[in-house]
C-alpha cells in the first residue's frame, strides 16, 4: 500500500512542502512508516526521529495520521495505517 | 510596589487618585483580577455597554515594568458591545510598564467627555486635552500628532482609530499603534466616551518590595525560559505563524469560513516565508521570546506598506479564511485593520462571512455595493475593511458584527456568521481538537484561546505529557479528539492564564513553554514584590476566583447555561471534511458530557452550570450569592 509522508520540519521543507510517497506491505502500523523512514534517510535521526531508547518522533515535534495526532491516539505509534493515509512530521507549538 | 489607580470620570473632567487596596490585591492579585471585581462592583444588570455609565478600565499587571519575564501586558476589561457580556482583553507592547513607571496601575474611566479628548499622564501630572483635532484621524498618524503636540516622541500611546469612534462593535485599542486589545469592542466602548487617547510618559520605576528575593526568582525563570531553546528560538525567528503548518496539516486551519481546513499552498502563510520575505521580530517589555513582527512590504501592488504582524490569527482570519494566501496582500489588511483601529480575526471573519454569504446566494454585489466578494478577491477585502471601519455600505450592515449582520440579512445566514455569544471564533477549527472545544465554550467572552490555550493537549515534549497527565490523570488527555481529561485541563490552564494576566506576564510563558513560569514562581515573585504572603495553592485558588467572578458577571446578566457555554452551529452541526476524525469528531453531545464534568469539578450546579452557593462561600466571592443565584 502507499502512504504519503510530509515531514515539516525545517524551513526548506515546509517551504518545498515535499511529500514522500512509501510503499509498505499491509499490515502496517505507523511505526513501521518511521522505521521505513529512518531506514530511507538517517539523516532523519536527530532532526525530526529519535532512535533511542525506542524509535519515533524527536521532543518538540507532533505526529498527525491525516491530521489527528497519532503520538497520543488510543493505540498511538501502533496505529494502523492503510492505503492512501498522510503522515505529517511538524513542529507541536502552534497558535498565538 | 503598587502604585495609585486614577479615576477619571469623563463627564465632568473631575480625576481622583487612590491608593491600590491591599485587600483587593490579596484577593485578586492585580491587573484582569481586580479589573473584573471593579467592573462588578461598577456595573448593573442591563447596562447598555455605550452608555456614559458603563466603566472602562485598564489594569497593569502587578509585575509590569519589573525584571520578572514577558511582564509588559494590561488587561481592558468592559461590558462588551459584541456580545452585551463581560469581555478582558488583554494587550502588550511598552504601554503598561509605561504607565507604572509614572506611577499609576489601574485607570479606571466613567462618564462621557461633551467633544474628543485625550488624557495626558505625564508622570504625576495628568491632565484631559481637547482631542478634536485628532478625531477622525488613524491610529498612526494620531500618535504621531501627539508626540509632536507634546514634544517628546518617547511618549507611549493607548488609543483608538476611526473604528473605535464611529462604534464599530470588533474596535480595538491599539497600544503603541500596533498592538492590539482586539476583541470584544473595547476600542468602540472608549469611542463612546469621546476618548480618544491615553498619552503616557513615566520616568520612574516600577520598584518591589524586597528586590533581592524578586531578582532571584524573576532570573530564574528567565533562565528557565532561556533554556528551553527549542522554543524561544522559533519563537523568535517565526512568531505565532510557527503554527500555521501544524494547524494546516492537521486540517484546522480555517479555510472558505471553516467550511474545511486545510490548503494547498499554506505555506505562504507561515512564519518561515513570512519571516523571510516580509518580518524582523519585535518585542513587548521584559520580553524573553520576542514572538512579534514588524513587516514590511517592499515591492509589488502594495509596496510601502508596514504594520505589526502579521501574527497567526492575522494571516489565518484575513488568509485562509477568506481564501488568499496573498501574504502582501493579507499585511495591507492588517495595516489596515491596526490603522483603522480594529480586531484582525472579527475583521476578516466579517469579509469571510459576507464571502461565504455571495457564494450562497444571500448577498448580491447590489448589495455589497458592486464589491465582487468572490473568495479571495483581496481588493474587495481591502475596501470592505475601510467601509466597515467608516460604516458604509455593506460595511456599515458588518460593523455590527456577524450575528447581528447575519440576522438582518435572513434566510439562515445565521449558519455562516461563525460567531458564539456574538463574538467571532478565533483561528482554530476546534472540530479537531476537544480541550480548545470546551475552552472556546466556556470562554466568557466568547470563542477564542486567549482565555485558555491548552497546547498541553497536543503533548509535544515528555515533560509538557507529564504535566498534562499529572493535572488530568489520564494518559488520553494528549489525544486530542478524546474528551478524557478535558473539563480538568481546561481548568488548570484557566487558572494559570488568570494569575498570568493579573500579574502581566504573557501568557504564552505557561502554553510555550511549559512549567518554566508556574504557580510556584509566579507566587514567588508576586509575594516579593508586594510583601503580600503567596502560596503556589493559593495563586492557583484565586485564578478559580476569578473565572467564577467572570461568569457570575455573565449569569447576572440573566443568561443561562444554553446561552453562556455554546460553540458556533457549524462546529458542532458539521463535520470537517478535512478532519477525518469519524465518530471521534466533536458533537454537541460530546460537549454537552465535557461541560457536565466540568461543572462537577467546578461544584457548579450541574443543570444549570451556575456556581453553588458554598462554591461562593469557599471562593469568598459571598456577596455575588443573591444576586445571581438569589435570581434564579
Amino acid at each position: 500500500m502507499k502512504i504519503s509522508v510530509r515531514i515539516m520540519a525545517t524551513r526548506e521543507q515546509i517551504l518545498r512542502g515535499t511529500t514522500l510517497r512509501l510503499e509498505l506491505t499491509a499490515p502496517a502500523c505507523v511505526r513501521d512508516v518511521l522505521r521505513r523512514l529512518a531506514d530511507q534517510d538517517r539523516s532523519l535521526i536527530g532532526l525530526v526521529l529519535d532512535a533511542e531508547p525506542v524509535l519515533s518522533v524527536r521532543p518538540g515535534f507532533a505526529l498527525l495520521l491525516n491530521g489527528v495526532n497519532a503520538l497520543h491516539a488510543p493505540r498511538g505509534l501502533e496505529t494502523p495505517v492503510a492505503e492512501g493515509d498522510t503522515l505529517s512530521i511538524i513542529h507541536g507549538i502552534t497558535g498565538g | 510596589m503598587p502604585g495609585q489607580m486614577l479615576f477619571i470620570d469623563l463627564t465632568d473632567g473631575k480625576i481622583e487618585r487612590r491608593p491600590v487596596d491591599r485587600g483587593l490585591l490579596r484577593e485578586y492579585l492585580g491587573g484582569r483580577g481586580i479589573n473584573a471585581r471593579l467592573l462588578w462592583d461598577l456595573t448593573k444588570k442591563g447596562m447598555d455597554p455605550l452608555s456614559p455609565a458603563a466603566p472602562l478600565l485598564f489594569g497593569t499587571g502587578t509585575l509590569a515594568g519589573t525584571f520578572a519575564p514577558n511582564s509588559g501586558r494590561m488587561t481592558i476589561t468592559c461590558k462588551s458591545p459584541a456580545t452585551g457580556l463581560y469581555l478582558k482583553t488583554n494587550v502588550g507592547s511598552h504601554a503598561a510598564p509605561e504607565l507604572r513607571f509614572a506611577g499609576y496601575d489601574y485607570l479606571v474611566f466613567q462618564g462621557k467627555a461633551p467633544h474628543p479628548v485625550y488624557l495626558w499622564i505625564d508622570d504625576g501630572e495628568v491632565t484631559l486635552r481637547d482631542a478634536r483635532g485628532l478625531w477622525g484621524l488613524d491610529t498612526r498618524t494620531a500618535d504621531r500628532r501627539i508626540k509632536e503636540e507634546l514634544g517628546d516622541d518617547q511618549i507611549r500611546t493607548i488609543l483608538i482609530g476611526p473604528a473605535g469612534e464611529n462604534l464599530v462593535v470588533f474596535a480595538s485599542i491599539m497600544a503603541s499603534i500596533y498592538r492590539a486589545a482586539g476583541r470584544g469592542g473595547s476600542g468602540a466602548v472608549m469611542g463612546s466616551k469621546n476618548l480618544k487617547v491615553i498619552a503616557v510618559r513615566g520616568t520612574g520605576d516600577a520598584t518591589v518590595a524586597d528586590p533581592d528575593a524578586f531578582m532571584e526568582v524573576a532570573r530564574a525563570a528567565r533562565r528557565a525560559l532561556r533554556a528551553d531553546e527549542y522554543c524561544w528560538t522559533r519563537s523568535f525567528e517565526f512568531g505565532t505563524a510557527q503554527g500555521i503548518i501544524g494547524s494546516n496539516e492537521g486540517g484546522t486551519l480555517p479555510h472558505h469560513n471553516f467550511q474545511d481546513g486545510r490548503l494547498a499552498d499554506a505555506y505562504k502563510l507561515s512564519g518561515e516565508f513570512v519571516s523571510e520575505k516580509y518580518a524582523r521580530p519585535e518585542a513587548c517589555s521584559a520580553c524573553v521570546f520576542h514572538c512579534g513582527r514588524f513587516a514590511r512590504v517592499k515591492s509589488g501592488p502594495y509596496a510601502g506598506t508596514y504594520t505589526g504582524g502579521p501574527e497567526y490569527e492575522t494571516l489565518a482570519s484575513l488568509g485562509s479564511k477568506c481564501g488568499t494566501t496573498d501574504t502582501a496582500a493579507i499585511i495591507k489588511a492588517g495595516e489596515l485593520c491596526n490603522v483603522l483601529g480594529m480586531d484582525t480575526i472579527s475583521a476578516g471573519s466579517l469579509v469571510s462571512f459576507a464571502m461565504e454569504c455571495t457564494e450562497r446566494g444571500l448577498l448580491s454585489p447590489e448589495d455589497a455595493d458592486g464589491l465582487d466578494l468572490s473568495w479571495g478577491n483581496v481588493e474587495s477585502m481591502l475596501t470592505l475593511l475601510e467601509r466597515m471601519a467608516r460604516r458604509e455600505g455593506l460595511g456599515d450592515l458588518l460593523a455590527n458584527g456577524s450575528r447581528a449582520a447575519a440576522k438582518t440579512i435572513g434566510h439562515g445566514a445565521e449558519a455562516y456568521a461563525i460567531q458564539a455569544k456574538g463574538l467571532e471564533q478565533s483561528m482554530v477549527d476546534v472540530r479537531g481538537t476537544m480541550s480548545y472545544a470546551l475552552a472556546f465554550a466556556l470562554n466568557p467572552r466568547g470563542p477564542d484561546h486567549l482565555t485558555t490555550e491548552c497546547l498541553a493537549e497536543v503533548g509535544y515534549t515528555p515533560e509538557v505529557r507529564r504535566l498534562a497527565e499529572e493535572i488530568t490523570g489520564t494518559p488520553k488527555a494528549t489525544d486530542s479528539l478524546s474528551a478524557d481529561g478535558k473539563p480538568r485541563m481546561v481548568a488548570w490552564h484557566e487558572e494559570i492564564y488568570a494569575v498570568t494576566d493579573c500579574l502581566g506576564i504573557c501568557a504564552f510563558t505557561d502554553t510555550w513553554s511549559y512549567t518554566r513560569v508556574n504557580f510556584e514562581n509566579m507566587a514567588a515573585m508576586f509575594a516579593a514584590a508586594t510583601r503580600i504572603p503567596l502560596t503556589a495553592d493559593e495563586a492557583r485558588g484565586i485564578g478559580e476566583r476569578i473565572i467564577t467572578l467572570e461568569r457570575l458577571f455573565n449569569l447576572r446578566e440573566g443568561l443561562t447555561r444554553d446561552q453562556l457555554d455554546v460553540l458556533p452551529e457549524r462546529m458542532v452541526s458539521e463535520p470537517s471534511p478535512t478532519l477525518r476524525s469519524g465518530a471521534r469528531t466533536l458533537t454537541q453531545e460530546k460537549l454537552d458530557g465535557m461541560l457536565r464534568e466540568y461543572y462537577a469539578l467546578r461544584k457548579w450546579n450541574p443543570k444549570t452550570g451556575v456556581p453553588l452557593r458554598e462554591t461562593l462561600a469557599r471562593l469568598d466571592l459571598g456577596f455575588a450569592a443573591d444576586e445571581v443565584i438569589g435570581a434564579r
